[in-house]
């Protein structure tokens, strides 16, 4: 037999259902703009019902108890973030290379007049003029202060890029911070949430927090995730993350990324005492490229600055000043980040050497520009395969525009995938304020409904009690 | 024409004495050679029967003459190409007789290293006798082409 | 699909900004006029431009040492002008000294004005394009003639001989020319006629005048005729390659602005319609937050 006040009970469960579920509405509400949130839902359902005991078999068997929460849950969309984490580390990669590459153009300035390539030309067309006046001091002195220019623009290029692989690597050493403290916090939050899940509970937020934990993993260092489960196949709710097979976190555990650097075949590498993890993705990923690349550049750079060098002191050195002496160098430096004019010649216009040698017992001839002429002559000549000086730095800078072209398209198609695979897991994951509002009215509407039952059955009661004695 | 109304004209020269020319002959060189722009006016005389050096003895001074002589003499591929304007001026077409005369420079202690300008050969239209100093830009001509030397050569070839 | 209030602004953000970025673009094109202003805007055709830049430069100094050249030989040509001036007038003398009728203070004025012709001839050999003494071989800075005992000048200039006759210019990639010709060469045969033409009317000779000095008076003027063929030659050429050059030059140029040149008709219309695609995403952002259920629950 039923209790008189089962109704009370069945009434006061629905206001409880009604109120928790207004709650979570709430708390979707106020989470609408949270980065990682994931939707929750109240998943509700009628309470065991209440089997009447009884002989006769024609009699109702079952009644309802009324409603109750059977648990709030998260409304995740696997599929998608499982696509996503393989896609963000991409997309970490390409967007720092965009981002550190448009910094390296800039440095070659071009093309504007104060780009190498022009001052190149200039600096050969100079001695081109000088060839033509050997004897004009002007002339003279135009040729050294195009030299200065040159050599300040080549040093100042060369400097840059060096500035940026120092920026680099603290860029790394911030990143790879980064990564090492995400990861111990998942590997805290592992402990945590299998605490919980053990007692029972669904700890929904810990799980947003970690969720955004190991996207941003992703997006750093191209780190994948997968669920632990024991021998039984039985979920026990921690993560582990790897890294092209290395372990970055297991269970509790997080394990700091070694920091020392190394490329090899292209490939970078991480390494520390034996170890060497690859890494091909992320934010670190893409500091690691682009410290090769830039690498690569400044090579080149260097690699004209050497010839130019070597071509126009060999020429130099044979060649006779306004003054009668010879053997004087015209460039100092080893390489483009120390190129400059040679204290033999600085400030002394009339030492430039653009005379060629004298016959035996001749003085040189200030009218003599054959030399200037030769020099003059470095500019076209075939230093590099089929390339001049000039071609070549001109086909330097199209390679490095090419390479910043490429990663910016790649960027954006990346960046537009892992918009739309957001968007996409956002329909499913994601709060929509006019869907919350829906719910809340249809819970208000309901919670009256309940408050209206209680009010009727009181009114019940009160008849019962209060009218049958009177 | 005819020959018979021809005046001729008589100048005393320096170097030839008294000359009288049929006025028919006479070269004009209207803008003069260089150096010479005031003399306008030449005719050529004979060196002798035997020699092929001629000279171009100015009407207008009496002691000026140019040692001149046939290019093709000394060399049998001269080939001076004209502006189409120096061509224009003297009104010269592909198949327009001219005589082309380049001037000697003879060394008075040393006649036999004479020299030729190549470069800058007097042009003239045989049929209209006007003519000009033309100016090559061809740099394998000069203006100091040894004449006796190429002869010597020229002649033991044909042997 | 659902539509979650998260994605929604997402992409409207997502839209304002491409539409931002397409107007910065189009701007900066407007502003520089160029549609490269960096090499990853058009690698490929960045690279064909520079070497083009490199090429109109190049050319530009061809040019300019051809013009200096055309200058210098400008100033040859005078001197050789005033040269040859110089030594008919002498010749004149010589014809008229020629004659025997012509008593000895006669003869003494002509010595003195072929003396004086002797010392005007030496500064004519002298002369100087700036600071460069154009009959002095590559021993450009000093004056190439030197007084010298008895009247005359000493040649001390470049010759073939010591290795520095020859100025070169360069006016073309492999177009070198010889711009000069040594003081020596020029005017040694007309220093010989005046210097002979003084000592037969110092001696009184008027015999030797008409024998040899008249003939090395042509000899004189024939080479210098010469020397001025061969600077109205050279002169030819610098003009014919200037020619060239300017010509080259505004073709090279032409092809450049075509690669380098943003087309401003179509880049104004790129930007009006940049604009608007910019006014419409913000439109549709206000618009989309505006319209919410919870306007109309109010």
């Amino acid at each position: 037999m039923r209790s008189t006040f089962g109704g009370v009970e069945i009434a006061s469960r629905a206001l409880q259902a009604n109120q928790t579920a207004i709650n979570v509405v709430g708390h979707n509400v106020a989470n609408v703009n949270t980065p990682g949130f994931t939707r929750q839902r109240v998943q509700i359902v009628a309470a065991d019902p209440y089997t009447v005991p009884s002989l006769v078999s024609s009699r109702p068997g079952q009644i309802g108890t009324g409603v109750e929460i059977a648990a709030v849950t998260r409304a995740r969309d696997e599929l998608m973030r499982q696509r996503l984490q393989d896609v963000v580390g991409g997309q970490g990669m390409l967007t720092e290379m965009r981002d550190l590459l448009e910094r390296v153009q800039a440095v070659y300035a071009e093309p504007t007049s104060g780009g190498l390539s022009n001052l190149l030309t200039q600096f050969f067309s100079s001695w081109q003029q000088l060839s033509v006046q050997p004897e004009n001091h002007g002339v003279r002195t135009a040729a050294l202060q195009s030299a200065h220019q040159l050599t300040a623009q080549m040093s100042n290029a060369a400097g840059s890029l060096d500035q940026l692989q120092r920026s680099m690597s603290n860029r790394l050493d911030v990143v790879l911070g980064e990564v090492n403290r995400s990861a111990q916090e998942v590997a805290a939050l592992n402990g945590q949430i299998r605490l919980s899940i053990s007692a029972g509970e669904r700890p929904n937020d810990l799980l947003d927090r970690r969720d955004a934990l190991l996207r941003r993993l992703g997006e750093l260092i191209g780190a994948k995730s997968h669920e632990q489960a024991t021998d039984a196949g039985i979920s026990t709710g921690t993560v582990t993350v790897t890294l092209n097979g290395f372990a970055l976190v297991q269970d509790t555990h997080a394990v700091a990324l070694p920091t020392e650097f190394l490329l090899q075949d292209g490939v970078p590498y991480l390494t520390a005492n034996n170890q060497r993890i690859a890494v091909t993705e992320g934010i670190v990923g893409g500091v690691l490229r682009s410290t090769a690349l830039i690498e690569q550049y400044r090579d080149e750079l260097d690699a004209i600055a050497r010839t130019l060098i070597e071509q126009v002191n060999g020429l130099h050195a044979a060649g006779y000043g306004l003054d009668g002496y010879t053997g004087r160098l015209f460039f100092a430096g080893a390489g483009a980040h120390d190129m400059a004019v040679h204290r033999d010649v600085n400030g002394r216009p009339e030492r430039l050497a653009a005379a060629s040698p004298p016959d035996p017992g001749q003085a040189a001839a200030p009218g003599n520009g054959n030399n200037a002429r030769s020099i003059a002559g470095i500019g076209t000549q075939r230093l590099f395969g089929t390339n001049s000086l000039i071609d070549q730095y001109n086909a330097n800078v199209a390679r490095v525009g090419a390479d910043l072209q490429s990663v910016t398209t790649q960027a954006e198609n990346r960046a537009r995938l892992v918009e739309q695979l957001d968007h996409l897991r956002s329909s499913v994951e994601g709060v929509s304020l006019d869907e919350e509002m829906t719910r809340m009215l249809t819970f208000q509407r309901s919670y009256q409904a309940a408050a209206r039952l209680m009010v009727t059955l009181d009114d019940m009661l009160d008849r019962l009690i209060n009218g049958l004695i009177r | 024409m005819n020959t018979t109304c021809t005046d001729t004209l008589a100048i005393e020269s320096t170097r030839f004495g008294r000359i009288e020319v049929d006025e028919e002959l006479v070269v004009t060189l209207p803008g003069g050679l260089i150096g010479f722009e005031d003399c306008q006016r030449y005719v050529l005389v004979d060196h002798n029967d035997a020699s092929p050096l001629r000279w171009l003895q100015s009407l207008d001074d009496p002691s000026l003459a140019f040692p001149v002589m046939d290019p093709w003499l000394f060399m049998p591929d001269y080939a001076p190409v004209i502006s189409a304007g120096d061509a224009a001026y003297l009104e010269l077409t592909e198949g327009t007789p001219r005589v082309v005369l380049a001037v000697l420079t003879i060394p008075r202690n040393n006649p036999r290293a004479m020299t030729a300008n190549l470069l800058g050969p007097i042009v003239v239209n045989a049929v209209t006798r006007r003519g000009m100093q033309v100016v090559l830009t061809d740099d394998r001509y000069g203006t100091r082409h040894e004449v006796l030397s190429t002869l010597t050569t020229l002649a033991s070839a044909v042997g | 699909m659902r539509i979650s209030t998260g994605m929604m602004a997402q992409s409207a953000i997502a839209n304002v900004q491409t539409a931002f970025e397409r107007i910065a673009r189009s701007q900066e094109q407007m502003g520089t006029g160029r549609r490269i202003n960096r090499p990853s805007d058009d690698p490929v055709s960045l690279q064909h431009m520079m070497t083009l830049k490199n090429a109109i430069q190049r050319t530009e100094q061809f040019r300019r040492n051809a013009e200096e050249t055309r200058n210098f030989l400008g100033v040859t040509d005078s001197a050789l002008d005033e040269a040859m001036r110089l030594v008919r007038r002498a010749r004149t003398l010589a014809v008229q000294a020629a004659n025997d009728t012509i008593d000895a203070s006669v003869r003494a004025n002509l010595a003195n004005e072929v003396r004086g012709a002797i010392l005007q001839l030496g500064a004519i050999g002298n002369t100087a394009y700036g600071n460069r003494h154009v009959f002095a071989g590559q021993r450009t800075l000093a004056p190439p003639f030197e007084p010298a005992a008895g009247g005359g000048f000493e040649y001390v200039g470049g010759r073939s001989t010591t290795g520095d006759a020859d100025l070169i210019a360069q006016i073309g990639p492999s177009d070198m020319m010889v711009i000069n010709t040594t003081g020596d060469l020029v005017f040694g045969s007309a220093f010989a006629a005046l210097h002979g033409l003084r000592a037969n009317l110092e001696g009184g000779s008027s015999s030797l005048i008409s024998r040899e000095d008249l003939p090395a008076f042509d000899e004189a003027l024939t080479n210098l005729m010469g020397v001025r063929v061969q600077v109205g030659s050279s002169v030819r050429r610098l003009e014919n390659v200037v020619q060239r050059y300017e010509s080259a030059t505004l073709n090279y140029t032409q092809i450049v602005s075509r690669i380098e040149d943003a087309d401003i008709a179509r880049t104004a219309v790129d930007l009006q319609t940049a604009e608007l695609t910019y006014q419409g995403a913000l439109a549709a952002t206000r618009i989309g937050f505006q319209q919410s259920l919870l306007d109309f629950l109010r």
